[in-house]
């Protein structure tokens, strides 16, 4: 089943001779559970691929479909909802808040949509993310890899239909990249997660059950 | 050579720096402009007054001798230490209908001591010639025409034929007219041969004396011109503007203003650069891990600062100059301007420098890749964990905590609004607690609407004066009656003196009143001694007397009435008898307004000195608001058959006395609608500052899901938590500003001061501090809404 489907998406930035084609007819599809890599040399396109796809920004021309749901057609504040309901990101710079302390992070989206948490839920993703010592510290008081953990999950915890991981580990050195990437994988089929993963790094792509790369703002391989 | 070279490169970096951040700038020039003009503008108030007035005063007279007789003058023509000298006479003043005309002599042709100018015509020069204002040829009926005929009553009854030569300058609001003679009238007219001349005179370098000095030249040239003291009058308006020599409570609040508004500037800059420079720290940062030393970041927040302050001061200053002279033109001086300005331009530049220092020293502090990452945001205070593992988030909680986040700079903030808050809230409650009835009732309507005595007229012409006129007094329980009767009168309450004249000291048979006072009075009595003791029964067997206000006997003969001294009263009641009393004591200024003598004695004292005589003064009729114009009316009417009584109305006199009031208040207006408007633009600053250095944290906010209306309330909710702080400061610390005004003003003896809470004026500002935020944050929202929400995650 496909959870999100691009039709001939393009993005343009510009006008008349300096316009640049970020994104030039992108066409895809990504299955349901599936953990897909975006790979590309800087300035391809893939980060302007996976905004589209998250509905952060929005596309020149074309269509991104997230379970059926064309979410161009959604008016902001509609769109916002969706996001925080069938999206979770995961950022390079992880985009913690930073007066709330890990526990509140993880939970903060149920919480603007005025759900609360389920307990149970949120303590088995802390428990497998290796957080359970850190619930009730301040993102300051921890290192790069596991504010991107909270990130992670705080990405689970609303159970999306998909996560999309823009350079993740881009911030990390090469021990904890790998940490995070295996706990990405972990997560994302222990809670049958679909997850993009946006990287430029070959060796963390080949890990995906997909890689789909990127030139130009073309697709050039699937 | 390195050490200059790199000057310059940090006054380059410090100017492209100001380039590239407009709009946060524009608000920093904007509070350094208001603050600068400010300054400068209450710097120069108080001597923009006191010059105007001297200005004024250039061509009055600093000092009037008195009836002075020819020797006299003569003496005082001779002194060296009188710079300029002219006679006048002021006849007797008299009553017709219901005004009043005086016959008046001034050398027309005086110009250091300017007369009334004449608006048309000559100065009176024949003896029949008269120069009168245009108002008194319309009371009388006369065509307003140089060479009009006109018949001048006197007081003798008989009339004389004059000519009007010319016309004075009306004067507004007044029923007293000045008929103004000729040299040659006032050497030998009926109404003025008899009468001494005044001598006015202006005191050579008097400008350059302190007020003690003044006053002892004046004396010393009156005592050798055997002048007794009581017959120098000095000109209070320009004794006052001499310098006194010690702090009066005039200059002592104008210090304290002055230093408020200099603190409340200093707080407003030191917080606009403190949160432009926290802002910028990241920025900082980067300069430090590019290899910029802790030293060179520091001078280059300090000369960012001081380019700003540079740029805006000037037109601050200029602004407050001409500020300055709009408000009081006659009071301009360049040369005083300038050497404000140098102060004031100091003041700021020292202020912008201490402002810089502590935010210059953070942002040199922080190791260069914590200061790269630094954003407002990463918690600066921030704590390490939190005791519960999930507080209730919504966006005002998020609000809370943001705000708490930084407690100090959300403290300095709250405060630096609050001054402009405090002040306005303090000058309106001046402006609304000052009773402007109770201004008006000063000085005899305290208790009623009006007051009806014995005509002057009457007194003028019987040869005992007043005295002889209560003999049979006019003030009969017949027309009490009919005061009474009238409908809407409520009460008339009644004051009693006698006339008297007194030997103390070098004063002989002195003309002077005693008054009466009743045991009932005592407490409240003992509550204005000032010197000795007041006690009833003892007064009454040993004869002992109260003087009042011995300060001003202080000042008018040189002397006081001594505690235990003797003073010789002498009575008259149809014939003359004397008693000599002792000084018992003090009582200030009791009773002020009603009463207007030196003496007191107990009333039965004053009955067995002068029996069976109405004593009756002065009776002050208060009367029912709803019927006062018609009480007006029928007081008329039994006035009318009572020629030796007149009156006073408070109706006349309020319309003058609140155009003075009014003009006090719209000064005070003015200058705290500067401070709000200063204030303002501080919340402004500060909330557009915290909403610009929030953006990336609330695209993030976005980004996990935070919808429009979230967001909208998240940064209303902390506009308000620093709108509802100040509103808490202003309205608890301007509140006791205001009350304190109004007590200092009650304790030095001005009782129009009664304290009033400004509800209307509190509720406008809460409604505008709770306001502003909401509209800036509208504004903020929509701007920020139109940028894409990718575009400010990346500003990370």
């Amino acid at each position: 089943m496909s959870v999100l489907k691009t039709v001939n998406l393009k993005k343009y930035y510009g006008k008349g001779e300096n316009r640049v084609k970020a994104l030039d007819g992108v066409n895809l599809e990504i299955q349901q559970g599936e953990f897909v890599a975006i790979v590309g040399t800087s300035g391809s396109g893939k980060s302007t691929l996976l905004h589209m796809m998250g509905g952060l920004d929005r596309a020149t021309k074309g269509k991104v479909y997230i379970k059926d749901n064309d979410i161009f057609s959604m008016k902001d504040d509609e769109l916002t909802i969706f996001r925080r309901r069938n999206i979770g990101f995961v950022f390079q710079n992880y985009n913690l808040v930073p007066i709330l302390n890990v526990y509140e992070n993880i939970v903060l989206p149920m919480e603007l949509d005025g759900h609360h948490a389920e307990r149970g839920y949120v303590d088995h993703i802390i428990h497998i993310l290796g957080l359970s010592e850190k619930k009730r510290q301040m993102p300051n008081q921890l290192s790069g890899g596991q504010q991107q953990r909270v990130a992670i999950a705080r990405a689970l915890a609303t159970k999306p239909a998909i996560i999309l991981a823009d350079e993740p580990t881009g911030n990390l050195d090469s021990a904890t990249s790998q940490d995070v990437i295996s706990l990405m994988k972990t997560t994302s089929r222990e809670f049958s997660q679909t997850m993009v993963m946006i990287t430029h790094n070959e060796e963390i792509a080949q890990t995906a059950d997909r890689i789909i790369r990127i030139e130009d703002g073309k697709i050039v391989r699937r | 050579m390195y050490e200059t070279q790199n000057k310059k490169i940090i006054g380059h970096l410090a100017k492209s720096d100001l380039k590239s951040k407009k709009m946060g700038n524009v608000f920093i020039m904007i509070t350094i402009i208001l603050a600068t003009s400010l300054l400068l503008v209450m710097g120069l108030f108080p001597g923009s007054v006191k010059l105007d007035l001297q200005r004024q005063l250039a061509d009055a007279q600093d000092v009037f001798y008195m009836n002075v007789t020819k020797e006299q003058i003569r003496d005082l023509e001779q002194d060296d230490r009188i710079s300029y000298m002219t006679l006048t006479k002021f006849g007797e003043r008299m009553e017709v209908d219901d005004y009043i005309i005086s016959h008046v002599y001034f050398d027309g042709n005086s110009k250091t001591i300017k007369v009334t100018e004449l608006t048309e015509g000559r100065h009176p020069e024949k003896r029949n010639e008269v120069a009168v204002p245009k108002a008194y040829m319309k009371q009388i009926g006369k065509e307003a025409k140089v060479g009009t005929k006109i018949e001048v009553p006197l007081l003798s009854g008989k009339k004389e034929v004059c000519v009007v030569s010319g016309f004075t300058k009306d004067i507004e609001n007044t029923n007293v007219y000045q008929i103004r003679h000729s040299k040659d009238y006032a050497e030998k007219g009926s109404t003025l041969k008899n009468i001494n001349y005044d001598a006015a005179a202006k005191i050579a370098n008097a400008k350059n004396m302190t007020q003690e000095e003044f006053s002892n030249t004046t004396r010393d040239i009156a005592a050798e011109a055997q002048i007794p003291r009581s017959q120098v009058n000095e000109n209070n308006h320009f004794k006052g503007t001499l310098p006194e020599g010690h702090f009066s409570p005039e200059v002592l609040s104008f210090a304290i203003i002055g230093l408020i508004i200099l603190v409340a500037g200093v707080m407003v800059i030191y917080s606009v650069f403190y949160i432009s420079v926290t802002g910028k720290t990241r920025q900082y940062g980067q300069l430090r891990t590019l290899g910029m030393t802790k030293k060179q970041v520091r001078g280059l927040v300090r000369k960012e600062g001081l380019l700003l302050a540079l740029r805006a001061a000037p037109i601050g200053l200029v602004l407050g100059g001409i500020i300055s002279c709009v408000i009081k033109p006659g009071g301009f001086s360049l040369s005083r301007t300038l050497i404000m300005a140098v102060i004031v331009l100091v003041i700021i530049l020292v202020t912008v420098l201490v402002s810089v220092m502590k935010p210059a020293r953070l942002a040199a502090s922080i190791p260069p890749i914590e200061a790269a990452k630094y954003s407002a945001y990463s918690g600066e205070e921030g704590k390490k964990q939190t005791q519960k593992l999930q507080r209730k988030i919504t966006p005002f909680t998020l609000a809370r905590m943001n705000s708490s986040r930084n407690r100090k700079k959300t403290f300095v903030t709250m405060l630096s609004l609050g001054i402009g808050g405090i002040l306005f809230i303090g000058a309106v409650t001046f402006a609304v607690s000052m009773d402007k009835e109770k201004f008006a009732r000063q000085g005899g309507f305290e208790v009623g609407e009006f007051s009806i005595y014995i005509s002057e007229n009457a007194a003028e012409t019987a040869k005992h004066g007043e005295m002889e006129i209560k003999m049979e007094s006019p003030f009969t329980s017949k027309v009490y009656d009919q005061i009474k009767s009238i409908p809407g009168v409520k009460k008339i309450y009644s004051y009693d003196n006698a006339n008297i004249k007194y030997d103390y000291k070098d004063q002989k048979e002195n003309e002077d009143m005693i008054s009466p006072f009743s045991r009932k009075e005592v407490p409240e009595m003992k509550k204005f001694i000032t010197e000795g003791a007041l006690d009833y029964d003892n007064m009454l067997s040993e004869g002992k007397v109260l003087v009042r206000n011995n300060d001003v006997v202080e000042e008018i003969y040189g002397w006081r009435f001594e505690i235990g001294d003797k003073v010789t009263i002498h009575y008259w009641d149809g014939k003359e008898k004397t008693k000599t009393y002792e000084v018992a004591g003090d009582i200030g200024d009791y009773k002020a307004g009603f009463i207007d003598g030196w003496f007191l004695v107990p009333e039965e004292e004053l009955a067995a000195q002068l029996p069976g005589i109405n004593l009756t003064d002065n009776w002050l009729v208060s009367t029912d608001p709803d019927y006062t114009d018609k009480v007006e009316e029928s007081l008329n009417q039994i006035l009318d058959q009572n020629p030796n009584l007149t009156m006073n109305i408070l109706r006349l006199h309020r319309a003058q006395s609140q155009a003075s009031a009014n003009q006090m208040i719209l000064l005070i207006v003015a200058i705290v609608l500067f401070v709000v408007l200063f204030s303002m633009i501080n919340l402004v600053n500060t909330l557009i500052t915290n909403f610009m250095s929030q953006r990336t944290e609330l695209a993030m906010l976005q980004s996990v899901g935070m919808t429009g209306g979230q967001i909208s309330r998240l940064v209303m909710g902390e506009g308000l938590i620093l709108a509802i702080g100040n509103i808490i400061i202003s309205l608890i610390f301007g509140s006791l500003l205001g009350y304190g005004v109004c007590r200092l003003f009650a304790y030095t003896g001005l009782n129009y001061m009664v304290y009033q809470f400004p509800l209307a004026f509190s509720l406008i500002y809460v409604a505008i501090v709770i306001l502003v935020p909401c509209v800036i944050a509208f504004f903020m929202i929509r701007k920020f809404q139109g940028q894409s929400l990718i575009d400010r995650l990346r500003e990370v």
